[in-house]
C-alpha cells in the first residue's frame, strides 16, 4: 500500500516497486534511513535496474526513512526533492521527527479501542518518555506473554497507559518488574 | 602503563580491529568496548551514549543492567558531564561528584548509586559530536593521563565501528549509520524482554545468552535479536 504527493514520486515509487530495488528497499532492509542526495549521481552503482526503469526521471534527490521501531517494520517514508542538493540538518531532524509519528499514527490506528473517543492526535507526538529501553523490554515480554506481534504489543501497552492515565514508562516498568501482567484479549479495558 | 595492561590493550584493539574489517555488528562492538573500559581502566562501570536526530543523548551500551546505575546513566541525558561533552566536544572530568555544583540532580543520584568520580568522554569525528562515554568509579580521584589516552582511543574506535568506516565522507552517511545504530539497540532491547519472558531470567541474562548464542554460531547479534523478535528464531535455541 503507497500514498504519493504527486506524479513525480509516484513514478520513482513505481520503478522501485517494479524492479525491486532502491532506497527504499534498502532502508527496510538495513533497518536505518537511506538518504540520496542526487539519484542521479552515484547510486547507478547501487541501483541499476531502478535507474534503468528511470531513465531520464532518474533525478532529484530520494531520502527513504523505514518506519520502524526496532524490530516492528510498518513501511518506509520516501521524500523526494528537486532539484537533487543536500539536506539542511533541520530538514533531516523534521523529516526523522515526522517518520517517528507516522509510524506511531499507523501503529495506533490499528487499535481502535484507542481512535474511538480519544484525541489519536494528540498522542503521536514524539514523547521522550515513550522511547526508554523499559519500554521496548516490556514490548518484548508483552508479546511473549500474549503471543502476538510486537507492533500489537506496543500498542496495548499503550492503550493501557492511556486507559489508566499512567505514563508508558511506568506501565512499562510494572511489566519488566513482573508486577503488571496485561490482559489478553481486544486491548485496554477501563 | 604496565606491561601487562598493555598487552590487554593490544588485544582489546586487535579484537576491535578484527570485527570492524569483517562483517560486525554495531551494537556488540560497543558493549565489548564498555566492557574493555572497565577492564582497562581504574573504573568500576562504563557507559556509551549516543545523539539521536533531535540531539538527545540515548544509552546504547552499559556494562550493568542494574536498574540503579541505569537511572544514573539516564539522568545524563538531562543533564550531566556525559551531556556536557556530548555538546562541548571536550572531556569533562569530575574526580569528586561531593564537590560538583553543577548537575545538581545527577550528582545527587550518582552518589546514591554509590559513585564518587566520573570521566565523560567525547565520541567525535572531525567537528561532529555524535555521543560520549561516561566512566564511573566508586573512589574518587582524576584518571592519570595515560588512562584518559587509552579511554579516548577506546571511545575513537567505537565512534569509528558507528560510522562504518574511517572516512565518513558525507553527512549523509553519517546519519545513516546513526540512526540505524540507535534503531538496532531498540531490537535488542526487545529481543531482551521475548526472551527474559521465555527463559523466566532477568533481562541482563537475556542479553548474555544472545551474545552467546550469536557468537556461537557466528550469527550478527542484531540478526538474532531481530529474529527473536519476529519468531524466525525460535526463543528455546537462543535460551539453550
Amino acid at each position: 500500500m503507497t500514498a504519493c504527493s504527486d506524479g513525480v514520486v509516484a513514478r520513482v515509487e513505481d520503478a522501485q516497486v517494479t524492479t525491486g530495488q532502491g532506497p527504499a528497499h534498502d532502508a527496510l532492509a538495513r533497518g536505518g534511513p537511506v538518504l540520496v542526495t542526487d539519484l542521479a549521481g552515484d547510486p547507478a552503482r547501487r541501483w541499476p535496474a531502478l535507474l534503468a526503469a528511470l531513465g531520464p526521471r532518474a533525478r532529484g534527490g530520494l531520502h527513504a526513512f523505514p518506519l520502524q521501531l526496532g524490530a516492528i517494520r510498518i513501511g518506509v517514508l520516501d521524500l523526494h526533492r528537486s532539484p537533487a542538493g543536500p539536506w539542511e540538518r533541520a530538514a533531516l531532524t523534521e523529516a526523522l521527527t515526522v517518520a517517528e509519528m507516522i509510524t506511531t499514527t499507523l501503529l495506533l490506528s490499528g487499535a481502535s479501542h484507542l481512535a474511538r473517543g480519544a484525541d489519536l492526535g494528540g498522542q503521536v507526538w514524539p514523547d521522550e518518555d515513550a522511547s526508554g529501553r523499559v519500554v521496548h523490554q516490556a514490548t518484548g515480554m508483552v508479546l511473549a506473554q500474549l503471543g502476538i506481534s510486537a507492533g500489537e504489543a506496543y500498542v496495548r501497552l499503550r492503550g493501557h497507559a492511556f486507559a489508566h492515565d499512567l505514563s508508558l514508562s511506568e506501565v512499562a516498568r510494572a511489566v519488566v518488574q513482573r508486577r503488571l501482567q496485561l490482559p489478553p484479549g481486544p486491548g485496554a479495558q477501563p | 602503563m604496565t606491561e601487562p595492561r598493555e598487552a590487554r590493550l593490544v588485544e582489546a584493539f586487535v579484537r576491535a580491529a578484527d570485527t570492524l574489517v569483517a562483517d560486525y555488528d554495531v551494537v556488540a562492538l560497543l558493549q565489548q568496548l564498555v566492557e574493555d573500559c572497565v577492564a582497562l581502566l581504574p573504573v568500576d562501570s562504563a557507559a556509551l551514549l549516543l545523539g539521536d536526530h533531535r540531539g538527545t543523548l540515548r544509552l546504547v551500551a552499559s556494562t550493568s543492567e542494574d536498574v540503579r546505575l541505569l537511572e544514573v546513566f539516564q539522568l545524563e541525558v538531562d543533564e550531566g558531564p556525559c551531556l556536557d561533552a556530548f555538546t562541548t566536544g571536550r572531556q569533562i572530568a569530575v574526580p569528586d561528584l561531593v564537590d560538583a555544583t553543577s548537575w545538581p540532580a545527577f550528582s545527587t543520584r550518582a552518589q546514591q548509586a554509590g559513585y564518587r568520580s566520573v570521566h565523560a568522554l567525547p565520541m567525535r569525528l572531525r567537528d561532529q559530536v555524535i555521543g560520549a562515554f561516561g566512566l564511573f568509579d566508586t573512589a574518587s580521584g582524576r584518571l592519570e593521563p595515560a588512562d584518559l589516552t587509552v579511554a579516548q582511543a577506546l571511545a575513537d574506535v567505537a565512534t569509528i565501528g558507528v560510522l562504518h568506516q574511517r572516512v565518513v565522507t558525507t553527512s549523509e552517511s553519517l546519519n545513516e549509520q546513526l540512526q540505524t545504530a540507535l534503531n538496532t539497540r531498540i531490537i535488542i532491547e526487545q529481543a531482551k524482554g521475548v526472551l527474559a519472558e521465555r527463559g523466566g531470567i532477568d533481562v541482563e541474562e537475556a542479553f548474555r545468552r544472545l551474545r552467546t548464542h550469536a557468537r556461537r554460531h557466528g550469527l550478527l547479534l542484531t540478526e538474532v535479536a531481530r529474529g527473536v523478535v519476529q519468531g524466525t528464531v525460535p526463543s528455546e535455541d537462543v535460551l539453550g
